[in-house]
């Protein structure tokens, strides 16, 4: 992969944004009561985070931290949706998106157009028909396969109506994506990608892939393969098209 | 004469590997083949009515561009328009997406039948990933690489630097000539496509033809 590698980031310094401190936090208090179990994992994934945030900005992305889904869901709701006043809405298929319950906010609002491309009461030529209108949506919300720590987002796709959004047709593109996507760099991603997250995915599909049995990526040629077209984003062109939402709990794939 | 012995190998080898794939190829060995390719499999029976492109200096020097265009029946969007404003032809490249037929050319395409492609704007890639019911691509002998990394080292530092200084980029790579992953405004290098196979089956077709063409 001849992708430029950077060496990796320092992780911003004391007082940088949201930082928490864990340090402070534990000498506070007596050593009979801990903090939470899991403070010291939040606490490693808080920088990586905090590395990825900072190349995204660079990349001209904007980049929120939020520390759990509900707090993604109430950034969107209260924050981004506001702002933008889209008056259509549409998604790629995303385990993160589904599981913060913003379809149904979203539906709910009454006052955005929402073309729902995973209802499963359509026919499959209209809901493919559905997926080329939201191309052209005011507000597209998607995952990501993964997040790099130089500020790239790596997707693969099997149909390319998601990957094909990163790209270009929405006027807005809003990321949510769990800590366990942040990855170093470009072959970290795409070896998580094909290792992991599309053989994990093409088990939840139920396809008949050779990884099904593997559990990993044996490159293919089967019908059901479900990985086609990779896109790599690695600047937001224009600047601050796409809104990353990092979230500091395991989500998704 | 090795050289035309070793381009046909080549062509021929590239064209077995994007087929296997899942894409429609075909090798042409002149402009007058590559246009009659066109005629034969997408304007013969009048069920393209309307159509667009991604910037390809390849098809447009081969008369793909014009030859679709001018063709009877169909609508062809202008995404290359000097003189619309910009607002008016984000919005027709937005359209673009939703025709029958995108013609673009291509960054690199490997021996084993991938393409890839760096955009600045994005509307190329999506052209050819997702939206249009069908894609053709005009791509000259000189796009062929071995693999993923030629590709991305070719686009990188052969195609991508050779089209700031097309397009008179305040990038430094046009005093360079080479990459330098600027931070500039002008970069042009934003958004890579790679497709491993045509999904579905069919929807992309490839006409690699035996010369030098595009960047």
């Amino acid at each position: 992969m001849s992708h430029p590698k950077k060496s990796p980031k320092k992780p911003p310094k004391q007082g940088g944004p949201k930082r928490s401190d864990n340090t402070a936090a534990k000498s506070a208090k007596p050593a009979a009561q801990p903090g939470p179990a899991n403070q010291h994992r939040d606490d490693f994934w808080n920088i990586r985070l905090l590395t990825a945030q900072e190349a995204l900005e660079k990349g001209n992305f904007i980049c929120h931290i939020v520390s759990d889904l509900a707090e993604a869901r109430k950034l969107v709701l209260e924050t981004i949706i506001p702002s933008h006043q889209p008056e259509s809405a549409s998604w790629g298929g995303s385990m993160t998106f589904k599981e913060s319950g913003l379809v149904e906010a979203i539906k709910g609002l009454g006052t955005i157009k929402v073309l729902d491309t995973y209802d499963t009461s359509l026919p499959n030529e209209q809901r493919l028909e559905m997926r080329r209108q939201a191309l052209l949506v005011d507000m597209f919300f998607t995952g990501s396969n993964a997040v790099t720590e130089d500020g790239a987002l790596v997707n693969l796709d099997m149909i390319g109506n998601r990957v094909g959004a990163l790209a270009f047709g929405p006027k807005k593109v809003v990321v949510l994506a769990g800590r366990n996507k942040v990855v170093a760099g470009l072959d970290e991603a795409m070896f998580r990608i094909k290792e992991y997250a599309a053989p994990a995915n093409a088990m939840k599909l139920n396809k008949k892939t050779p990884c099904l049995k593997t559990s990993h990526c044996q490159d293919c040629s089967s019908e059901d393969r479900i990985c086609n077209t990779w896109v790599i984003n690695e600047k937001s062109w224009p600047k601050a098209r796409i809104e990353v939402i990092l979230i500091n709990q395991d989500l998704g794939l | 004469m090795t050289e035309p012995a070793w381009n046909e190998l080549r062509l021929e080898d590239c064209r077995q590997a994007l087929e296997k794939n899942g894409f429609r190829a075909w090798v042409a060995r002149s402009k007058e083949k590559a246009l009659d390719l066109v005629r034969e499999n997408y304007l013969s029976d009048g069920h393209i009515t309307s159509a667009s492109w991604g910037d390809s200096l390849t098809a447009e020097d081969l008369g793909v561009v014009d030859l679709v265009r001018n063709a009877r029946g169909v609508d062809f969007i202008e995404t290359f328009d000097s003189t619309a404003g910009q607002d008016v032809i984000l919005e027709r490249r937005k359209q673009a997406l939703l025709t029958d037929l995108f013609i673009a050319g291509t960054n690199a395409v490997t021996l084993d039948g991938a393409l890839v492609n760096l955009d600045m704007v994005g509307n190329r890639i999506t052209g050819i990933m997702f939206g249009p019911k069908q894609v053709l691509l005009c791509i000259g002998a000189n796009k062929i690489v071995p693999d993923l990394e030629a590709a991305m080292a070719r686009v990188k530092q052969v195609a991508a630097t050779q089209n700031a200084l097309r397009h008179l980029c305040k990038t430094p790579c046009v005093k360079t000539g080479r990459c330098m992953d600027c931070k500039s405004p002008d970069r042009i290098c934003n958004t890579w496509s790679i497709i491993e196979r045509c999904h579905p089956r069919g929807r992309i077709g490839v006409i690699l033809v035996d010369q030098n063409l595009g960047l």
